[in-house]
């Protein structure tokens, strides 16, 4: 794990989660008795909407401060949580004794009289402390202090409004029994100018920590960005909704109001690694927060539509509850996936990579389609596979982290590793146990290819290598020695002077030899290797033009834009051409000659002539077939035609993508 | 008379073109060579007027061993004899100082006629390459640079090829493409008249680039 070991332990943080969890649920569970006592309902009361801040702060803000105890927001998030939490909770308290439960429960005025005022800082830090310090804890510069001093008079004096403010003025009805007094703060004359003051520090604030997010958007780039424009997002959401619900005094835009930051933080640490937390952890337990609020909306539909219809016999409420159990177990496995990818989908994943494993694509390519697959289908950072230890096809949408190794098995002999750059979980081991053969045959077939391909190559090095030992053969032996030997002929014909017959046979046997070095000397010409590394392929084949001289004129058009080309492919233009042209002078009588060089995904080379066609005996010849073969070998093709303007053209294409 | 050093590794072929000139009037052989090194010595010894040299030797090549005698005695008439016929190589050794250029299936009375130009001063060469060799020579080649017929850039690629850069390495270090480096190597190859990389290096070297 990268993380430090942290100061909070995780069972200090369970500890935590679970203990709001409680406050939350205890809350829930005296409300059937304070609706029996007559008071205001969980939502009108504003207590709906400090659970939903409890619970959608708190349990995000325990998890960054568990794994990153060093992010202040995190610990600003926490804090929002656990007094909305305790807030909630000590109001609920406070209602029980002082509606006469029990003739009323110890200090249940004092902690009432807290909670009523409890929640103010918590709901005055998100909309500015939290924005404003979002993401690195830290003001955006120095320049923001004003902001910040703004943030904290705002949350003190609203605090202090409500604090002094006397329990039976507060502005929901229906809390308290008739005639019930409660506290009276001293100064309370105060409360309310502290208020007002208090609000239109916090308008100010509000927007001046919007202002900041806006100033960090445009400044930041890349991953933080995308974290901040999240926030960014989330925090106009979020004001638009206090807004809608101060001025039109509305529970449900509040209720919802605590929502939007905590969703966007979680997508910023889920899918754009804000504080580099443990990506795992965090997604179980969203998921975990995603189940128990669709749980929670399940039973209290069911729930609801008891109260609804009092009169519907319970058998009615068990019917609807059965029908809405198959919604609930969908809606549950769409956000498994949304969180997890498919690795729960065993049978989707496969399919999936099978789609890919089939749908073609060079050897090269395959393995690279695999690992985004199985990266998009397992949503984790990245996939790689690697064979014997190099990495030979990779799929990554962010930096490295944490990796697990996963071996590939191919009839039980390891092919490869595959490399998943996050902690898994027993699950994930099992689906990737059902995939892993499968990309183990592709890894196979990718080093299947990738030997071809080298011994493709071998061969055809074999082949230059043979050729040059010939040429060698030819120039500094056969050459001289059929050289040497027309001398000795020469000289024979000078020994039997006065015999015209040997004399006649010895001068036409001396022709013949010279004759025959003529042909060596062009074989010789033809094996020598073109100097493409020199000159690259389009000045190899205006040298080699200028070694027709005399016989035929060669341009040569080349593309001014050629891409480096794999040196097989050059060598086999070079020899296709020369052959062309030793065609066109040799068989086609043809004077003038023009090479064509084009590339896009091929190269095209075009050869074309103005001599009299190629003889039929010739284009069964040799020539033709090498040419031929040399196009075919590399994977293109190759085209001989007379063109209705004579002459003869020679088309061949050539990959330029390298296979494997 | 008209001394001959012969300068060739091919045993059989020097055997045949030693008989040869041997029975030749007014020709006497002064020794022979199968190596550059040997035929500079040889040279030095014996003092000959005329040196038929095969271009193709085991060591350094005939192009050099020409420069090397005609450095120590430029008065000696060298005729080159060699297997390929390519404007490259006849351009090359034109350079280097050679009065001539003979391909091996010359016949006794070519090579015999030649040699006798050369030692009277004349310039020899087989029919076709002529009028080529004169077009390249064509180029001015005054002036107090090295290779004046080179740009400021030639040059420059020039000399890095002579400290042994490759054309990706000369690309690299000069921010052009590798495609822009083999069009100027082309076409310092052909403003020197040379085959290949390594008597590029040797001509630059010579000039002191």
């Amino acid at each position: 794990m990268r993380t430090p070991r942290s100061p909070w332990p995780v069972w200090a943080g369970a500890a935590f989660a679970g203990l709001l969890l409680l406050l939350v649920a205890g809350s829930l569970a005296v409300e059937p008795r304070l609706r029996e006592l007559g008071v205001t309902g969980f939502v009108a009361r504003f207590d709906a909407f400090r659970a939903s801040g409890a619970l959608a702060f708190g349990i995000p803000g325990v998890i960054v401060v568990v794994r990153r105890p060093e992010v202040r927001v995190g610990w600003i998030m926490l804090a929002v949580g656990a007094v909305q939490g305790v807030s909630l909770a000590l109001g609920s308290y406070g209602l029980l004794g002082i509606n006469g439960v029990d003739g009323g429960l110890p200090l249940d005025d004092q902690l009432m009289w807290i909670s009523n005022w409890g929640w103010t800082p918590a709901y005055l830090a998100v909309p500015t402390l939290f924005l404003l310090l979002f993401p690195d804890g830290r003001l955006p510069s120095r320049r923001w202090r004003p902001a910040a001093v703004l943030t904290w008079a705002a949350i003190v004096l609203a605090t202090l409004g409500w604090a002094l403010l006397p329990m039976a003025d507060v502005d929901v009805a229906g809390l308290y029994p008739p005639g019930y007094q409660g506290l009276v703060p001293p100064w309370n004359g105060l409360a309310m100018p502290a208020q007002t003051a208090g609000l239109v520090c916090g308008a100010l604030a509000a927007a001046a920590a919007l202002a900041s997010l806006v100033y960090r958007y445009r400044r930041s780039s890349g991953e933080v960005r995308r974290q901040v424009q999240w926030v960014l997002a989330a925090g106009l959401v979020t004001l638009v909704l206090l807004i809608v619900a101060q001025v039109g005094n509305s529970g449900l835009p509040l209720l919802l109001a605590p929502l939007p930051l905590p969703v966007a933080v979680t997508v910023a640490v889920v899918f754009h690694r804000l504080w580099d937390i443990d990506l795992l952890l965090v997604r179980t337990l969203t998921l975990g927060a995603l189940s128990l609020t669709l749980l929670a909306a399940y039973a209290g539909s069911v729930l609801l539509l008891g109260r609804l219809f009092p009169e519907m016999p319970l058998v009615a409420v068990a019917v609807v509850a059965a029908l809405a159990q198959p919604a609930y177990g969908r809606i549950r496995a769409r956000a498994n996936r949304l969180v997890f990818g498919e690795r729960d989908d065993p049978v989707a994943a496969l399919r999936r990579l099978g789609d890919r494993l089939s749908g073609g694509g060079l050897p090269g390519e395959l393995l690279g389609q695999v690992a985004e697959s199985l990266g998009r289908t397992l949503r984790v950072r990245r996939v790689a596979v690697e064979e014997d230890g190099v990495v030979v096809a990779e799929w990554s949408t962010g930096p490295e982290g944490p990796v697990e190794r996963f071996p590939l098995l191919h009839r039980g002999e390891q092919v490869g590793t595959l490399v998943v750059g996050e902690p898994l979980r027993v699950r994930d081991r099992e689906v990737l146990a059902e995939l892993a053969p499968h990309i183990a045959v592709a890894v196979r077939a990718h080093r299947l290819g990738a030997d071809l391909e080298r011994s493709h190559q071998r061969l055809l090095a074999a082949r230059e290598e043979e050729r040059n030992r010939l040429l060698h053969e030819l120039h500094d032996g056969v050459g001289p020695t059929l050289a040497a030997l027309a001398f000795q002929a020469d000289r024979g014909r000078r020994l039997v002077d006065g015999q015209p017959e040997a004399e006649r046979l010895l001068e036409a046997l001396a022709a013949r030899i010279r004759s025959t070095v003529v042909d060596v000397r062009a074989i010789v010409n033809d094996l020598r290797p073109p100097p493409l590394e020199d000159l690259g392929l389009a000045g190899a084949l205006a040298e080699l033009g200028r070694g027709f001289a005399g016989s035929l004129v060669v341009e040569v058009d080349a593309a001014a834009d050629l891409p480096p080309m794999p040196a097989t492919v050059e060598l086999a233009a070079y020899r296709i051409a020369a052959e062309a042209l030793t065609n066109a002078a040799r068989h086609a009588a043809a004077s003038h000659c023009q090479i064509r060089l084009r590339a896009a995904r091929d190269l095209e080379l075009r050869v074309d002539d103005d001599g009299i066609g190629i003889p039929d005996q010739v284009r069964r010849g040799v020539g033709l077939g090498s040419m031929r073969r040399r196009a075919v070998e590399l994977g293109g093709s190759f085209d001989l035609a007379t063109p209705g303007t004579g002459g003869t053209r020679v088309l061949v294409t050539l990959p330029l993508r390298e296979a494997g | 008379m008209t001394k001959v050093v012969v300068v060739e590794d091919h045993p059989m072929f020097a055997e045949g073109l030693i008989a040869l000139l041997g029975d030749l009037d007014g020709i006497e052989v002064a020794g022979h060579a199968a190596t550059g090194e040997e035929a500079i010595e040889l040279v030095a010894a014996t003092g000959p007027d005329v040196v038929l040299m095969d271009l193709q030797l085991p060591g350094i090549s005939g192009v050099e061993a020409t420069r090397a005698i005609l450095r120590d005695d430029p008065g000696v008439a060298v005729l080159a004899l060699t297997m390929l016929s390519d404007d490259a190589t006849i351009l090359e050794v034109v350079r280097a100082g050679a009065r001539g250029y003979l391909l091996k299936e010359a016949t006794p009375d070519e090579i015999a006629r030649s040699v006798a130009a050369v030692a009277a001063g004349q310039v020899v060469f087989g029919p076709g390459a002529g009028a080529r060799i004169l077009a390249a020579l064509a180029s001015p080649s005054v002036g107090v640079r090295p290779f004046p017929e080179l740009t400021d850039r030639e040059a420059e690629v020039l000399g890095l090829i002579a400290t042994g850069l490759t054309n990706h390495a000369i690309a690299g270090r000069l921010f052009l493409s590798e495609k822009t480096i083999r069009n100027h190597v082309s076409n310092i190859f052909a403003k020197l008249g040379v085959a290949d990389r390594a008597a590029a290096v040797a001509r630059a070297r010579d000039a002191g680039l």
